[in-house]
């Protein structure tokens, strides 16, 4: 009867612990920190620090840098990975005055995007004076002082997105 | 009631732990690793159902119960981790899971059922692997050292070449079968691992694949020609390495259409080899040939890597190791706490190298820093009862097909981190699981 009872016990230990498994793995799958971005050999590694691209030749060597928001220096690093790819095809063709007429579009392009960016980077700079100078007459001690934070933050996000059009 | 041992869908729950834990980004990020502990606490209450007896017999084997000391370890440094003690009950509920694994598949008919799951993970992964190494896409595979090496979905190299070598014997003894379809693919199959590990260009996987070669060679029963078919399928994927330059990537359209050849030709032209007993002889003389001509190619594989990539011969891992031993001592009692192996090693591990890695490189030495010296024991208990169980099991019916399986996940964990990785986890547990199960 002994080996008996103990087969039953352990049957028993162990639909415990297939049941502690699927309860406990549920709730371990639910609290589940964000998976990393990067791949598994990176995340085990350690990435090095993302250097500035400073002559992108794509525009993912900006995304990995700058991120996705249209910021002036990510439209900046677009803008000359832009180029450089329009200069890379001015040389596949053929004739040299061809090539000359490429170029040309292609330095003009990149000045009308550099005049956007300007622009860019001029209404951002109103935006930020203005959200200061209103930051500035906020009152801590006012008790309405997060709602208004809070309303400035808003004005400054709508701001920055018109800016960045 | 114990249902019929034939019924295929007794699979199911086996096969579901396994693809997800592989497929789901090789079982690496949290919210898989829970999925697969769920998934492996169910597959052990569908065993206990299907099979009571076998499965309440698995969980007394050594292997389970030094795994089942190392999860309760793992999870109890939550009380004294330097770490979020979420971080040590999620490693200990699945190491917990690497256990339920192992009883669950010890509960089923092996070790064809067991292999054809190691062989289909495998191919899966060596497919996806080769795929993205073609179209240069991370991070199924990755550029290293210049060269783009297929990762498959385990997202690094040496962990999809570990598990390509686990596959390795199952793919042999298909075709050293006697039906001669079987044995056709069963080489083509073979030698798509076996040019993916060497494609994957890490000197350990390579070094795996060919102990797992010979061991496949000198364990099988005299009946069965597994010597010729590993020969043959290693010169063929070497040649199909060579004829790409060892870079898939780099090479063009019709280099790659050339690389399938030898391949095709192995897999058409060995089966009539056999048919000829041109291939007889004696075992221990295939099994000399085997480990020359394996023992060549990881000479290959060394010495064909690049100058000057990934530092000294070690890699680091001599620093790493150093770090990781100077640690555990200031602490060698009670450890750190599971998963804290880079922030307690972290000031050390900056003196030996500029950023510091995330795993010791050594399961026995992270274990001792993160668990203290019961950690220690309880991973130098788990690779003791792994040698047990094959030395013990060695000539049991086709064993030979998951021995290098199971012997090659701890032999890699001695210099690298696949245990961090779920799914070459669970693939190890299900070829141990078989073992368990072989008579």
């Amino acid at each position: 009867m002994e080996p008996n009872h103990r087969v039953v016990l352990r049957r028993r230990l162990l639909r415990a612990i297939a049941a502690l498994l699927v309860i406990g793995g549920v709730l371990l799958t639910l609290s589940a920190p964000k998976p990393s971005l990067v791949n598994n050999k990176a995340d085990a590694y350690g990435s090095p620090t993302p250097t500035k691209p400073t002559n992108p030749k794509t525009k993912a060597d900006c995304i990995k840098y700058y991120g996705t928001n249209p910021t002036p220096e990510a439209r900046e690093c677009q803008a000359l990975a832009t180029r450089y790819v329009a200069i890379k095809r001015c040389s596949k063709k053929t004739g040299a005055s061809a090539q000359k007429a490429c170029k040309k579009s292609a330095a003009a392009a990149f000045a009308k995007a550099r005049a956007r960016i300007a622009a860019q980077l001029k209404a951002e700079k109103v935006c930020a004076a203005a959200n200061t100078s209103a930051a500035n007459q906020l009152n801590p001690e006012d008790p309405e002082y997060s709602q208004k934070s809070a309303q400035l933050n808003a004005t400054l996000t709508a701001c920055l997105t018109k800016a960045r059009g | 009631m114990p249902v019929s041992r034939a019924v295929p869908w007794r699979w199911l729950p086996l096969v579901a732990v396994a693809a997800v834990a592989v497929s789901w980004r090789g079982g690496y990020a949290a919210n898989a690793r829970g999925a697969v502990t769920v998934l492996a606490g169910l597959a052990v209450l569908f065993a206990l159902w299907t099979a009571p007896d076998a499965t309440a017999r698995a969980s007394r084997d050594p292997i389970v119960l030094a795994l089942a000391v190392l999860a309760a370890l793992t999870a109890l440094s939550a009380a004294w981790t330097v770490g979020p003690p979420a971080d040590a009950l999620r490693d200990g509920a699945i190491v917990l899971a690497f256990a339920a694994v192992v009883v669950a598949a010890a509960g089923l008919p092996a070790p064809w059922g067991h292999g054809g799951v190691l062989l289909a993970a495998a191919l899966g992964s060596a497919l996806s692997g080769l795929e993205a190494t073609l179209a240069t896409a991370e991070p199924r595979a990755l550029q290293i050292c210049g060269t783009w090496r297929p990762a498959g979905p385990f997202e690094y190299p040496p962990t999809l070449a570990l598990v390509c070598a686990g596959a390795l014997p199952v793919g042999l003894a298909a075709a050293s079968d006697r039906r001669r379809p079987l044995t056709t693919a069963g080489v083509f199959a073979a030698w798509l691992l076996a040019t993916t590990i060497a494609l994957t260009a890490n000197r350990t996987g390579i070094a795996l694949g060919a102990l797992a070669m010979t061991a496949c060679v000198a364990l099988a029963p005299g009946g069965r020609r597994v010597g010729p078919a590993a020969l043959g399928v290693l010169a063929a994927a070497a040649l199909s390495t060579l004829l790409v330059g060892g870079d898939l990537a780099g090479a063009d359209t019709d280099r790659v259409a050339l690389a399938v050849v030898p391949g095709l030709l192995a897999a058409a032209s060995l089966p009539r080899v056999a048919g000829l007993r041109m291939a007889g002889g004696p075992r221990g003389r295939w099994t000399a040939v085997v480990a020359t001509a394996a023992l060549l190619a990881t000479a290959v594989g060394v010495l064909a890597e690049p100058a000057g990539c990934g530092g000294e011969l070690s890699h680091g891992r001599i620093g790493i190791w150093r770090a990781a031993v100077g640690t555990a001592t200031e602490r060698p009692l009670q450890g750190y706490g599971a998963g804290t192996f880079l922030a307690a090693s972290r000031r050390r591990q900056l003196e030996e190298r500029p950023v510091p890695t995330r795993y010791a490189h050594d399961l026995a030495l992270e274990s001792w820093v993160e668990l203290g010296l019961g950690g220690l024991l309880a991973v130098l208990a788990w690779y003791l009862a792994v040698l047990r169980g094959i030395v013990k099991r060695r000539r049991a019916t086709n064993a030979w097909v998951l021995i290098p399986a199971v012997a090659a996940f701890p032999l890699a964990n001695l210099l690298d981190w696949p245990w961090e990785l779920t799914g070459s986890g669970v693939l190890w547990a299900i070829a141990a699981g078989g073992l368990l199960a072989c008579r």
